[in-house]
């Protein structure tokens, strides 16, 4: 067994160390100590190894605390593990090594790396905590586990890819984690805008986070291919705010479910309402959360999502054509799974938060112990300052990248992403301070100048008056979870797409816009006769 | 001197915003009025209607949340920094240096977000149904504006919209058929954008008329953004004051003929269901993939 501590582990053990003991300290009961200090123990482990028996040793204990926890994919987890261990055995069987300072050395001729790598990779995506795919009862310890699981794979992904295999030319191997990556977010945000529970929501949208990073690392492998590395350094940057995003904003997702479900005694979207009135410091938790990881400025998950663009971008120029148009693809499918994410976000505070309660028990919803929400209000704070100084964020990795990319650290200034010294980048603080600036002088002038409001019971809407036994109201006036995502659910229906009668009437409704299909027509034919023809 | 000339440049633009973006709306629909045979409503409607509003007292439902309370202002304020960002007249104003298109999209996108949430505030039903609807709109016209921006961007190396639009100035165009089909995208994108119902339903007094001015900005932001990115014939160079008002007329020139075509575009889509739009909106999308590979095969070719 041999530790080393070298910048990539240092880097990792901030988003280890914030996630872990924000998720003891809001969970933490003496009965369970054991429990809650295992799997971070593993995995303090695995980032500080520096042979091949180390980390499985690691592995091997993070998938044996699933017996410990309470949930009921112990036996999916178990299988994943084994899975996760026989790959990793296998690939660095194949590497020719288990000592990582060995194996940097070492050249191993390319179908022999090829085949490595894709084994190792496997590894560490079978760590990664799928079973919360299938259902969702989130408790404590399986938040714990799987932000150990995030923080192992992440590691091992980057380790493997940037690290050990540094050298070797994995160019297709980019190509397919960037399709793996935008398919992966796009089908998580799309699911979370359909499911109707709350902690499923939230679990399931952290895949869309997931998909992030994935294209991020693609890009990198792709620069590194073309030998960029002020890209690949931009490319990893973006990956690791993602990936700060996805553990970060999960962990306080999680225990604000878990408050959520404690305090409203549900789970279920279309049984709650109004939490906003009751629970302000876990509805607030949940806006900063769930601002954080969507692409809107100015978050940290906004920051992550411009350095990613920027990478696209840049790559893009420099690539040919066939890697441009995949490149395309991808950017439409990262703003596609973006703003089904801030779809599903809405959905999710709009109905669960906001409105009126639709069952008394949530009427009656309060605020959990005060240990946990002292720890939600740190989170989210911390959540937020980093958006806004998104360079704190890339901070601990700075030597990582630095060495990853060979010597090119990229640009950071404390206050402004840029791509370039004289290029104009993001600066998130400028954004926040002229938008607090313009808010609060209207407000103020509001308040100063303008004529004084009244309270009224809101407007029915045209409803008859419910009858006494619903004091907040008919909940079937309101929107529910269901019929939000409704629209959606019509247009993202592929099984009726397929169906004849659909296309058939598809086909009808469409003959009302027969000058673009013709138009449309005319320019793919023209397209693709002139691309023959050069 | 440079800096003062920055300073002026935003000021005036800051001002140009503040006169015009009330009247356009109602020339569109004075536009829309005289093309179906009506006399359409005095210029200064929109003017006197938000003066009138601002000077009403608000009524606020009981059970309205602090959100309720922020997010008209909040509103007003996220869209009047996007459309202070756009350069109207002259390139290099004082927020030039900040002026990136995702930063643009994601404002608009912020403030689509926090009105969808205001309008579920209270919990009424006709408020849920405007904040499916502007959402889903959203989730087809983001993707499309975003591979637009792309396009734009890999042409011109960067996400700036300076460096975009005097890219497009100088005449180093992109091939016809790139440009115009991404400039059929924002068109399609930005017409489902300012068209939104059922959202303002529960606002009153000062909260309505600033939800209903930071409608109006989103059009000139519109109309802006479309002049930038496309048309940025006779815009000002930065620090070349000289240049200014042959790029004020222009603007103003530009500004109305994209007001008239909206107008046109408005008859023919009046009442226009959910379902079109969507469609319209996957047409957008699928222009704005065309203008990408376009504008690679262009590329590959040279």
């Amino acid at each position: 067994m041999r530790l080393a501590l070298d910048p990539l582990s240092a880097g990792l053990l901030f988003p280890f160390i914030v996630g872990v003991s924000c998720s003891i300290a809001a969970g933490f009961e003496r009965r369970r100590l054991f429990a809650l200090c295992v799997p971070p123990a593993a995995t303090l482990l695995i980032l500080l190894a520096a042979d091949a028996g180390t980390v499985i040793v690691g592995v091997a204990v993070i998938g044996v605390t699933g017996w410990l926890g309470s949930h009921e994919h112990v036996r999916l987890q178990l299988a994943a593990t084994c899975a996760a261990i026989g790959c990793l055995i296998a690939g660095f069987a194949i590497a020719g090594s288990d000592d990582f300072a060995a194996l940097r050395g070492v050249q191993p001729e390319s179908l022999r790396l090829d085949a490595s790598a894709v084994l190792l990779l496997a590894g560490a995506g079978a760590l990664l905590p799928w079973h919360l795919w299938r259902s969702a009862a989130a408790d404590g310890l399986s938040a714990l586990v799987a932000a150990c699981a995030f923080i192992v794979s992440f590691y091992l992904a980057t380790r493997v890819l940037f690290d050990l295999f540094g050298a070797a030319q994995l160019s297709w191997f980019g190509v397919g984690l960037l399709m793996v990556g935008a398919a992966v977010a796009l089908s998580g945000s799309l699911r979370a805008a359909v499911v109707t529970e709350f902690d499923a929501v939230v679990l399931i949208g952290s895949v869309h986070q997931l998909g992030l990073v994935l294209v991020g690392l693609g890009l990198a492998l792709i620069a590194r291919a073309v030998d960029l590395p002020s890209l690949l350094a931009l490319a990893l940057d973006a990956a690791w705010l993602q990936f700060i995003c996805l553990v970060l904003g999960r962990v306080l997702l999680l225990q604000c479910a878990a408050m959520v479900q404690a305090g409203a005694g549900t789970r279920r979207l279309d049984l709650l309402g109004g939490l906003i009135q009751g629970m302000p410091i876990t509805a607030g938790g949940i806006f900063a959360a769930l601002f954080a990881t969507l692409a809107l400025p100015p978050s940290l998950g906004f920051a992550g999502f411009w350095l990613l663009f920027q990478a696209l971008l840049g790559l893009a120029r420099a690539s040919g054509f066939g890697l441009q148009c995949l490149l395309a693809l991808v950017v439409g499918c990262v703003g596609l799974s973006g703003a089904l994410a801030a779809f599903g976000a809405v959905r999710l505070c709009g109905i669960g938060l906001l409105g009126r309660p639709r069952i008394p028990r949530t009427a009656a919803a309060e605020d959990g112990p005060r240990r946990t929400t002292m720890v939600m209000v740190s989170l989210a704070s911390l959540l937020v300052l980093l958006g806004l100084v998104p360079a704190a964020a890339l901070w601990p990795v700075r030597s990582a990248v630095a060495r990853m990319s060979g010597g090119s650290a990229g640009i950071v200034r404390p206050l402004l992403l840029s791509t370039g010294e004289a290029m104009p980048g993001y600066a998130p603080p400028v954004i926040a301070v002229l938008l607090l600036v313009g808010a609060g002088a209207v407000l103020w002038l509001l308040h100063r100048h303008g004529p004084s409001g009244r309270s009224e019971p809101a407007w029915s809407g045209g409803f008859a008056q419910p009858p006494a036994w619903l004091p907040f109201g008919d909940p079937a006036t309101q929107v529910t979870a269901r019929s939000f995502a409704e629209p959606l659910r019509r247009f993202a229906d592929l099984r009726a797409w397929a169906t004849l009668g659909c296309l058939r009437e598809t086909m009808t409704q469409m003959r009302t816009l027969p000058p673009v299909i013709i138009l449309l027509g005319v320019l793919v034919a023209v397209l693709i006769t002139w691309l023959l023809a050069s | 001197m440079n800096t003062l000339i920055a300073l002026c440049g935003e000021a005036l633009h800051i001002a140009l915003l503040v006169a015009v973006a009330p009247v356009l709306p109602v020339l569109l629909r004075c536009i829309e009025a005289r093309l179906t045979g009506r006399t359409g409503a005095d210029l200064l409607d929109t003017w006197r209607e938000l003066l009138r509003l601002a000077r009403k007292q608000r009524v606020v439902a009981e059970n309205a949340s602090p959100l309720y309370r922020v997010a008209p202002a909040a509103c007003f304020a996220i869209v009047g920094l996007a459309a202070a960002l756009v350069p109207s007249f002259t390139l290099g104003m004082a927020l030039a240096p900040l002026s990136d298109l995702l930063l643009i999209v994601g404002l608009l996108a912020l403030a689509r977000c926090i009105q969808a949430l205001a309008g579920m505030d209270v919990g009424a039903s006709i408020g849920g149904i405007g904040a499916t609807r502007t959402m889903e709109i959203a989730a087809l016209a983001e993707p499309a504006l975003l591979l637009v921006v792309f396009t734009l961007a890999v042409f011109a190396g960067s996400s700036s919209v300076e460096l975009i639009a005097a890219m497009q100035r100088d005449g180093n165009a992109i091939s016809w058929g790139s440009l115009s089909l991404a400039l059929a995208a924002v068109v399609l994108v930005g017409f489902a954008d300012i068209r939104r119902d059922g959202l303002v339903q529960e606002f009153s007094g000062s909260d309505l008329a600033l939800l209903n001015a930071a409608d109006m900005l989103r059009l000139i932001v519109w109309l802006n953004l479309i002049g930038a990115l496309f048309l940025p014939f006779g815009m000002a160079p930065a620090g070349a004051p000289l240049a200014w008002p042959l790029g004020l007329g222009c603007w103003l020139v530009r500004t109305l003929s994209l007001t008239a075509v909206l107008a046109v575009v408005g008859i023919g889509t009046a009442r226009m269901r959910l379902a079109r739009v969507t469609r319209l909106l996957a047409c957008a999308v699928l222009f704005a993939l065309l203008a990408a590979v376009y504008l690679f095969g262009g590329a590959r070719v040279a």
